[in-house]
């Protein structure tokens, strides 16, 4: 199959799966926040408004468990647990398409959800839509009032629909892993396809990297087609004010409909691999004598991450804040471009960037893989710093930074949780996103990593491979736990140092 | 008091951030005490680890290693080491197969070394001039489901032949399938295999990534017979599956269908400007080694041993395997035929 007709193939499958999310994640949003509660303090609450707001909070905080888990599973191991799946299905090619489609679509509708939550309000009002309405003439024909309903609906509340579906079908689009493990082929015979595998399978005998990059063109084409319209119709909503859409009147019945799907998805998503950790854990203590070092592997993926997330803030704020307005389009287009290659094709570019006589001696360290890490990081981080930062709530951070300077230490102390509700703890959320994004990266150590500083990620990949289960499971349990014990002490860290330097 | 505290902070944030920048240019931030070599290694991991860990036990030489992934089959070590050349990082390359290390030498990337572990190696596994040795080898063989069929030659080639959609094969495009099909490229012609490949395909042959998807079709019974290694083959009967297997074998039609089996050994070969030279040859003659090819043979790859060794020290399935080590097929002639048929294989599935 030709590389074309494989990347139309994998746009469709993508554009299929960022629909059905974008759709869906709508009543899903709704229901998620009817869970929100406010941020204040009552002095007297009574012991059952307690009770009731205890329970409130343990049910927002399992329907936001429920949410995030199909997302930050790692894809090697949603992909390792439905290798054998999709073995059993090796018979009925269609079929494991629909199953990859599914997988694909339950991975990353998690994404689609907090954009539409965290995503800014409509430039356009609902009140303005219907002041349009009225203006009509009453004999205005059915398709002018389609295409005018339909251009409001771009220019305004479609905003949040739409860059839901760009993020998921840009996920879906690139997606590696998961294909490679499910035998998602480059378009053998009666089988899916996909253009990840198939630009994978074209470096088989080692074709010059200018090959490489000439044929990586057709699907940044595809992607490009979708980004720059998007980012045109969506550069003004970015600076819109920001706000958590609440919705605390949502009904009962679509409450539960919204639960029982999201603890389906996380038991498709999660459940497998959660599986295959726990029947390999115990054996796996064993057998990890022979299995070489893994504390020091995790801690080199962990360093390679935070390096990225400091880098990729940097750069952010740079592009973001720094750069003059009316080049900021184009400054953020252009530092996504080498991001949207792919991390394939990135990496052996920066491979072989390495090689030149002036950069050579950075080819044992870690710069060329935390700069390829960082460029395939950038452009879903500019798009989180887009949504997550640019609106943020001005006026009441302000008031909470004027609450600061009061002399009353009780107050001071709540101005503190303010600062952290309003503007530090999204960003570090987001921090949090991105180091976990950069350390499960698995193509870019593959080739870039020094025999010195090789990530765990190589090696659990090898595992994998060669299906050394026992270990694998051990070496899963751990690179799980250590981030995330790391990050519940940061998170603890994050409140008590905000408090501190605020008092 | 407050701008006091983010000035604390700032500075905290500072050091940090040095230190991983730090971490960033010099990845070995604490030397070891003897001198360290650089491997990369397409063997899998948890045997290799047991090896290397050996090594620094006996000589006291620190190891580091790069592994091979999924994720770099089709580009591979191989590829890095020719984009490396001028500049190497690595010290020794053991391959888990022989063609893609004659590339390497053909290319100029392996220095010739011949030290004691190169005398042990009889001379079809081993490159005359010394860049590069064979050891610890696999062999390509039929996996049979027993359950779905009787494990003998005569039934297992009818079904191949009657019912292709029924059989497994990893693809063709890298790993010992390749190596396969160089051969059949080479002994049958171009031609031929074409169309045996076009015939197959067209009758519903099915085809997964690798070797281990193809030996768990069969293990699991979704198809009944398939080709994979030896140690895909092990770890599915160590794993209680109903599996048996047959050895390959290719027929050379010019020799009166003489037949060959497909030995294909790990390699090692010594890169040309090391830049730890004495101890990468240490390293190149422990893996040469009796001792690690008894290891490899009694790990549950069941490597099949090419030097002489103790037979009474490997297990008996290994003995029987290494019966067939001198009917191999001599892999030293396949560089044109695997380049060939790559780019066949490409413009196949890929143009």
């Amino acid at each position: 199959m030709t590389l074309a007709a494989v990347c139309a193939w994998s746009f469709l499958r993508s554009t299929l799966v960022a629909l059905v999310a974008a759709f869906i994640s709508k009543p899903l949003a709704k229901s998620v926040t009817s869970w929100q509660t406010p941020i204040g303090r009552d002095d007297r609450p009574t012991a059952r408004v307690h009770l009731a707001r205890q329970s409130r909070s343990l049910g927002r905080q399992f329907i936001w468990g429920l949410l995030l888990t199909p997302f930050l599973v790692p894809p090697l191991l949603v992909g390792y647990a439905y290798y054998r799946p999709a073995l059993m299905l090796v018979h009925y090619p269609r079929t494991t398409e629909a199953v990859y489609c599914v997988v694909l679509f339950l991975r990353f509708f998690g994404a689609a959800v907090l954009i539409r939550i965290f995503a800014p309000p409509s430039p356009i009002s609902a009140e303005a839509i219907h002041c349009q309405r009225l203006l009509r003439s009453a004999d205005e024909s059915w398709p002018r009032r389609f295409f005018a309903d339909g251009l409001t609906w771009l220019r305004g509340p479609g905003h949040a629909s739409i860059a839901a579906f760009a993020v998921i079908f840009l996920s879906a689009f690139q997606e590696f892993e998961i294909a490679a493990l499910m035998g998602i082929t480059a378009g053998d015979v009666q089988s899916p396809a996909s253009w990840t595998v198939w630009l994978f399978n074209w470096q088989a005998g080692g074709p010059p990297l200018a090959e490489s990059l000439a044929y990586a063109v057709t699907p940044l084409i595809c992607e490009l087609a979708l980004i720059v319209p998007v980012l045109i119709l969506l550069g003004s909503w970015m600076s819109s004010p920001w706000r958590i859409e609440t919705s605390a009147d949502s009904e009962g019945r679509s409450r539960i409909a919204s639960c029982a799907f999201l603890i389906v998805a996380t038991l498709l998503v999660a459940g497998g691999p959660a599986l295959i950790v726990t029947r390999g854990a115990l054996r796996g203590v064993q057998s990890q004598a022979a299995s070489g070092p893994l504390l020091p592997e995790i801690g080199v993926a962990a360093a390679i991450a935070s390096t990225t997330v400091l880098l990729t803030c940097a750069i952010c704020a740079a592009a973001l804040g720094a750069a003059p307005r009316n080049w900021r389009g184009w400054i953020v287009s252009l530092l996504c471009l080498p991001g949207a290659l792919g991390a394939l094709v990135l990496s052996l570019g920066m491979l072989w960037l390495f090689q030149l006589s002036g950069l050579q001696a950075f080819s044992q360290t870690l710069v060329p893989l935390i700069l390829a890490v960082t460029l395939v990081l950038l452009p879903r981080s500019f798009i989180l710093t887009a949504v997550l930062g640019s609106g943020r709530r001005a006026q009441a951070a302000h008031c909470a930074r004027l609450l600061a300077q009061s002399p009353s230490a009780p107050q001071r102390r709540l101005a503190a949780r303010l600062i952290d509700e309003l503007e530090v703890r999204r960003f570090f959320w987001a921090a949090v996103l991105v180091w976990y994004w950069a350390y499960w990266e698995l193509t870019a150590p593959s080739i870039l990593a020094p025999p010195a500083a090789t990530p765990f990620v190589v090696r659990m990949y090898n595992f994998m491979h060669y299906r050394q289960d026992d270990p694998l499971s051990v070496m899963i349990i751990a690179s799980i736990l250590v981030p995330i014990a790391a990050i519940a002490v940061l998170a603890a860290g994050r409140r008590f140092v905000v408090r501190w330097v605020l008092q | 008091m407050p701008n006091q505290k983010r000035t604390a902070v700032a500075v905290v944030t500072i050091i940090l951030a040095g230190a991983l920048v730090a971490f960033a240019l010099r990845p070995r931030l604490f030397s070891p005490s003897g001198p360290v070599i650089n491997v990369y290694c397409a063997h899998d991991a948890i045997f290799a680890d047991a090896i290397f860990q050996e090594f620094t036990r006996q000589t006291g030489i620190q190891v580091d290693v790069k592994y091979d992934t999924e994720a770099t089959k089709s580009l591979s070590l191989v590829n890095q080491l020719q984009q490396e050349r001028e500049h190497p990082v690595c010290d020794v390359f053991w391959n888990n197969e022989q063609v893609g290390t004659m590339d390497l030498a053909r290319a100029g990337v392996l220095e010739a070394y011949k030290g004691p572990g190169y005398e042990r190696i009889p001379a079809l596994y081993k490159d005359p001039e010394g860049r590069w040795v064979g050891f610890a080898a696999r062999m390509r063989v039929w996996i049979v489901n027993t359950q779905k069929l009787q494990p003998t030659r005569d039934k297992v080639e009818a079904l191949f032949k009657e019912h292709p959609d029924r059989v497994v094969v990893a693809n063709p495009l890298y790993g010992t399938t390749l190596t396969q099909f160089s051969i059949l490229w080479q002994l049958w012609g171009p031609e031929r295999l074409k169309n045996w490949w076009a015939d197959l395909r067209k009758r519903g042959l099915r085809q997964v990534a690798g070797n281990a998807p193809a030996k768990d079709a069969v293990g699991e019974g979704v198809c009944e017979i398939g080709w994979t290694d030896t140690d895909d083959f092990f770890e599915a009967l160590d794993d209680k599956k109903p599996v048996a297997m047959l050895p390959l074998f290719v027929t050379d039609p010019k020799a009166e269908n003489k037949k060959y089996t497909i030995i294909i050994p790990n390699t090692v070969g010594l890169i040309r400007g090391c830049q730890h030279k004495a101890a990468a040859q240490q390293l190149v003659d422990f893996l040469l080694s009796e001792q690690t090819e008894l290891a490899l043979a009694r790990s549950k790859s069941r490597q099949i041993p090419l030097g002489p060794v103790d037979t009474q020290q490997i297990p008996s399935e290994v003995r029987e395997l290494a019966q067939s080590v001198p009917r191999g097929y001599d892999l030293r002639t396949l560089e044109t035929a695997r380049r060939e048929c790559i780019e066949w294989l490409k413009s196949e599935s890929l143009r």
